[in-house]
């Protein structure tokens, strides 16, 4: 019998698979970490608020024309009621994805789903 | 008896073969990394009536300073380029002559270069009819039709002139003259910041004013700007997307300020012949070129245009190019628009 060669795993082997697996993990989690797009970035002039979009609710958002009513459901968010005269905002959403807003330039008040975007920018 | 064994693998060996998987992993990681740490400053305003965004690489404390200032450089144009704020506008509506700031001066040579180009299908001279249809103050409703009669009478872009001294007359004197700069003045604040960020030794960035947008420099990890075209029949989904290295598109659409009444939709876009919101089947007019005030008015001419008219001027003006979205067609494009965009429909 030739003496001295294993067939068998060592510990070394061990250690080497472990290692891999964790890189692989590693790196696999930094490149593939899920896209931030649950949360709403709401802004106004003077505010800037973030809410989870997993957080159902109806949030007051104060413009200088008056109060907003943003509502998070079902993952997303939509403008319910705004004080703005041609109430555009209220036929923008909901919005659930990342990069897509919310916007009512009469009373100052934007809302953007956060996270990684397909585009730099959209031409509107 | 021979010396030689088998060699079994060695400890040694061992941590080398680890050594290496760690060091490449170490590699991996780092490259990951960096790529994530290559961060842009994100900054936004509201000015002229739009929401700005502007976008500059990378992020640090010079960055977030000069996109302070390229922002002031944008209200500075704000304060005179609108007639709320601005005598200039007053005066000339009086049928007086009328200083023009400096800082209106390319402005209004662009505007007029545009109008001349497109047959007044763009027109500065426009405002009493805009303003009389109330969007500029967020209060719109149908003008009487002989209010209507009467602004129109005041359009048109050969009834000034500009002396060498920087004055603008109205032709004949005493004629009011009822300036809209506000579809230039922002694509030019756009340009103005830009060359702020770029003159602070800014490498690379986007600024965006309410859609209407200039990239410049080497975008960080991608080398270009991936720029989306908004769907007219979607507020939140794109037409396309457009792969652009250095220069600006804006658009304009039937979608971007309207109201309806008895269900019909008036927008925004108004015919300087009728004085009524266009209606001839171009849902959007995207331009692109190098500036970022040539587009925002080459958009609104193509618009006014039509989808004919429109894409000929597009196709006539060198270093221009358009896509023009009609109801119920296939989209148009220009000659050069080619591989440099990826269509949803068409």
């Amino acid at each position: 019998m030739t003496p001295g060669f294993r067939k068998g795993p060592t510990l070394w082997d061990g250690v080497l698979i472990t290692v891999f697996i964790v890189l692989t993990i590693s790196v696999a989690m930094m490149m593939g970490s899920p896209d931030p797009g649950s949360v709403l970035e709401v802004k106004t002039l003077t505010e800037e608020v973030r809410i989870p979009l997993d957080r159902d609710g109806r949030y007051a958002v104060s413009g200088p024309l008056g109060t907003a009513f943003v509502v998070v459901e079902d993952g997303g968010a939509r403008m319910e009621s705004a004080p703005c005269p041609l109430k555009i905002c209220e036929t923008m959403g909901p919005v659930t994805k990342s990069g897509q807003t919310i916007l009512c330039l009469p009373n100052r008040i934007s809302a953007r789903v956060l996270g990684k975007v397909p585009v730099d920018a959209v031409s509107r | 008896m021979s010396n030689f064994r088998p060699s079994r693998p060695s400890g040694i060996k061992h941590c080398r073969t680890i050594l290496a998987t760690v060091l490449i992993g170490t590699l991996i990681l780092t490259s990951v990394a960096c790529k994530k740490g290559i961060q842009p400053t994100r900054e936004t305003r509201f000015i002229m009536g739009t929401l700005v965004e502007i976008v500059a690489y990378p992020s640090s404390e010079t960055t977030r300073a000069a996109v302070n200032r390229a922002f002031e450089r944008m209200e500075e144009i704000e304060d005179q380029a609108y007639p709320d704020r601005s005598e200039f506008f007053l005066s000339l509506r009086e049928g007086k002559p009328s200083a023009l700031p400096e800082v209106l001066a390319r402005v209004l040579d662009k505007a007029l270069s545009v109008a001349s180009e497109s047959e007044g299908a763009f027109d500065p001279t426009l405002g009493r009819v805009v303003s009389l249809w109330g969007f500029d103050r967020n209060e719109p409703g149908i003008p009487a039709d002989e209010d209507l009669a009467a602004a129109l009478r005041t359009v048109g872009y050969r009834r000034l002139s500009v002396d060498s001294d920087g004055v603008v007359r109205p032709t004949p004197p005493g004629n009011p003259l009822w300036l809209e700069l506000g579809g230039v003045a922002k694509g030019y604040a756009v340009d103005v910041a830009v060359a702020e960020l770029t003159e602070s030794g800014i490498q690379a960035g986007i600024v965006n004013a309410g859609g209407d947008l200039r990239s410049f420099g080497v975008r960080p990890d991608r080398g270009f700007w991936r720029i989306g075209i908004q769907d007219p029949d979607d507020p939140q989904g794109m037409l396309g997307v457009l792969e652009v290295d250095e220069g600006s598109v804006a658009t304009s659409g039937d979608y971007e300020r309207y109201f309806e009444k008895d269900g019909i939709r008036f927008h925004h876009i108004l015919d300087p012949t009728s004085g009524l919101p266009v209606r001839n089947g171009i849902r959007s007019a995207t331009v692109i070129t190098r500036e970022c005030g040539l587009a925002d008015a080459l958009a609104t001419a193509a618009f006014v245009m039509g989808p004919e008219k429109g894409l000929a001027l597009l196709e006539r003006l060198e270093g221009v190019e358009g896509i023009l979205v009609v109801d119920g067609e296939d989209l148009l494009t220009t000659s050069g628009v080619g591989g440099r965009i990826g269509f949803d429909r068409r």
